[in-house]
């Protein structure tokens, strides 16, 4: 008799979670250092305060957004707005981070490459 | 070379490159070529461009070995179609989509087009503006 053990589809599920939760740990990351980005001069704090973690199209996918619209003519500027960097450089920062936690996932059940 | 001092080398070098082009003046920019903000009263259509994030990989002693550059690259019209802005955004394109360059003490290794975020028009005083945007990054080394 002989009995042969399939784990690949345990694997794929323990690969997924994980990559899922590096991927919204990041994004939560991300939006923290965005908010800590945003201009003081707001007379609101709405844009400050309005940074988010949506859920992307799969588990591994998130979307860092802004409840008003009006941060991307902060972000990129406009004619007469200089260019006020918030979400571009906290996605840069935290991107060696993010491919660290992606890459010890993939280790920790594919052993190192 | 002090981490910052690559940043802002990379985007003085890209301005260099963008003013001195003749394809993009003849696309009716001139040398309107400025960084962070256009000065008011200037013609347009023009080039808007800003240092977006610089991120530094160091050695465990603190040591600097290169810095992530990325560069906002804006064509900004105004009262003027998208059809009149997308042939500067594409000269922009081909001038800076894998340029390297090795001057003022640092190696820029290769520019790429990383993403063109979208942003809507708006109205200033009455005036409309439309805005074309590229986004490029590079790994900046010193020499």
């Amino acid at each position: 008799m002989r009995v042969v053990y399939d784990d690949f589809p345990k694997l794929e599920r323990a690969v997924v979670k994980n990559s899922a939760a590096a991927v919204e740990r990041s994004a939560k990351r991300v939006a923290d250092n965005a908010r800590k980005r945003t201009p003081p001069r707001v007379d609101s704090g709405r844009m400050m305060e309005g940074w988010r973690v949506e859920d992307g199209p799969t588990p591994a996918e998130k979307y860092v957004t802004n409840t008003q619209p009006y941060h991307v003519f902060q972000e990129l500027g406009t004619a007469t707005i200089a260019p006020h960097p918030m979400l571009i450089p906290a996605s840069a920062e935290d991107r060696p981070r993010m491919v660290d936690e992606l890459a010890r996932v993939f280790e920790l059940h594919h052993g190192p490459g | 070379m002090a981490p910052l001092a690559g940043a802002d080398r990379v985007a003085r070098v890209l301005a260099d490159r963008l003013r001195d082009d003749p394809g993009l003046a003849a696309l009716g920019l001139g040398q309107r070529v400025y960084r962070d903000l256009a000065p008011a009263r200037t013609a347009y259509p023009l080039v808007v461009f800003a240092v977006m994030a610089s991120v530094d990989l160091t050695t465990l002693a603190g040591a600097h070995v290169w810095s992530d550059v990325q560069v906002l690259v804006k064509v900004i019209g105004q009262n003027a179609p998208y059809e009149t802005l997308i042939p500067p955004a594409e000269r922009v394109a081909e001038l800076l989509d894998g340029y390297r360059f090795e001057a003022e003490g640092v190696r820029a290794v290769k520019l790429r087009r990383i993403s063109s975020p979208p942003q809507p028009p708006d109205v200033e005083s009455g005036v409309l503006y439309r805005y074309v945007n590229q986004l490029f990054e590079t790994e900046v080394a010193p020499l």
